[in-house]
């Protein structure tokens, strides 16, 4: 849940990547990572395998600018993508304000993305979340490879809720920060606590 | 009404002799999430959200394991720590129900147990002051039936992206 400082006007917010394994967001917050400011980012924390997969999750601490007189801090977290470590997913998404779904477009990992896609469903549903009012983006990440779906075909397997959708080559950084504005702003009209 | 949490943690460590074997350490208060409300970094390194991050996400995973210690009181009150003769990471809860820990890291320590016995009787203290009328002092009026945007235009999004996407 956001957290709103009334007192220095600030607020903080939890967005979470999420996907199934070797999707993207890993390489979604590395890019936000290299391409910001030293000022307004801190130290990326990554828990990984040996094998440089995510184990427990990335976290990216970032400073945006001012929105109507509040300062804003984003933190970004990833959680593992791998079947394995549902339990570490579940945790993750605690206190979360709003979520990127990070979907493969190669035609070979459908399957995985609505297995991922339906986990977290229930993981929201299990915390009181509604998948419809929590803010959600949903990123076609992989777009530069050639085995990839169509749009059309991902949208229909997967976005039934008619969430924002963004094309990306996380990669390359295309669409990174396109993912990152619309939910950044899905998310602070989601916070609430207005002031009488 | 919620409570102003940061000026309650501010206006207990004014008032509050804190020990000065804690001075040596690092102190956090974190929210379950891993938001830092309160930080006291005299000796360490590190950014305080990394580190709040860190014990947010230690704490729970510590939790989630302890489900499966087959006896469970009502009484049960956990503690985290991961350390060695002279150094180590202290966690302990505020506020279980609330989601308020205080974490610690402290490094140099002829006797670690001592700084830990510091620590609770420092959380001991803070208990009491959230428990107490100070301890309640709200936000103002604030409403959270309602949104603290009304609107937020494409523009103002693309300014505060402006020190990032270099």
């Amino acid at each position: 849940m956001s957290f709103v400082n009334y007192q220095t006007k600030e607020i903080n917010c939890k967005v979470v990547y999420y996907g199934p394994g070797l999707g993207g967001k890993t390489t979604n917050v590395q890019q936000v990572y290299q391409k910001t400011n030293s000022q307004n980012k801190g130290n990326m924390v990554t828990l990984n395998t040996e094998n440089e997969r995510t184990l427990f999750f990335d976290f990216l601490p970032l400073e945006l600018g001012t929105i109507q007189g509040y300062k804003t801090r984003f933190h970004l977290y990833t959680v593992p993508g791998q079947t394995f470590y549902e339990a570490s997913r579940k945790l993750i998404l605690r206190g979360v304000d709003g979520v990127v779904f990070v979907a493969d477009s190669q035609v070979e990992r459908m399957e995985a993305n609505i297995e991922s896609f339906e986990g977290l469903k229930k993981n929201l549903e299990d915390q009181g979340h509604d998948i419809e009012k929590l803010p959600i983006v949903i990123q076609w990440n992989k777009r530069d490879l050639p085995n990839v779906s169509s749009v059309e075909q991902l949208r229909n397997k997967l976005n039934k809720y008619s969430l924002p959708e963004i094309q990306a080559s996380a990669i390359g950084g295309e669409g990174v920060f396109e993912t990152l504005k619309s939910i950044t702003k899905k998310v602070l009209l989601n916070v609430r606590g207005g002031l009488q | 009404m919620e409570r102003d949490l940061p000026g309650i943690l501010n206006s207990f460590f004014i008032k509050t002799q804190v020990d000065e074997l804690l001075k040596q350490a690092q102190l956090f208060i974190f929210r379950r999430d891993g938001v830092v409300l309160y930080y006291e970094n005299h000796s360490g390194s590190g950014d305080p959200a990394s580190v709040g991050a860190l014990m947010g996400g230690m704490w729970q995973a510590a939790h989630a394991l302890s489900s499966f210690v087959p006896t469970k009181e009502e009484s049960d009150c956990y503690r985290l720590s991961f350390d060695t003769s002279s150094k180590g990471v202290y966690l302990l809860s505020l506020e279980e129900n609330s989601g308020l820990y205080l974490g610690s890291i402290f490094h140099n320590e002829i006797n670690p147990a001592l700084i830990k016995l510091k620590l609770r009787g420092l959380t001991f203290k803070l208990k009491e002051y959230l428990s107490s009328s100070e301890g309640q002092v709200s936000k103002g009026k604030v409403n959270d039936d309602e949104f603290l945007f009304n609107k937020i235009s494409d523009d103002e999004i693309e300014n505060m992206f402006q020190f990032v996407g270099l």
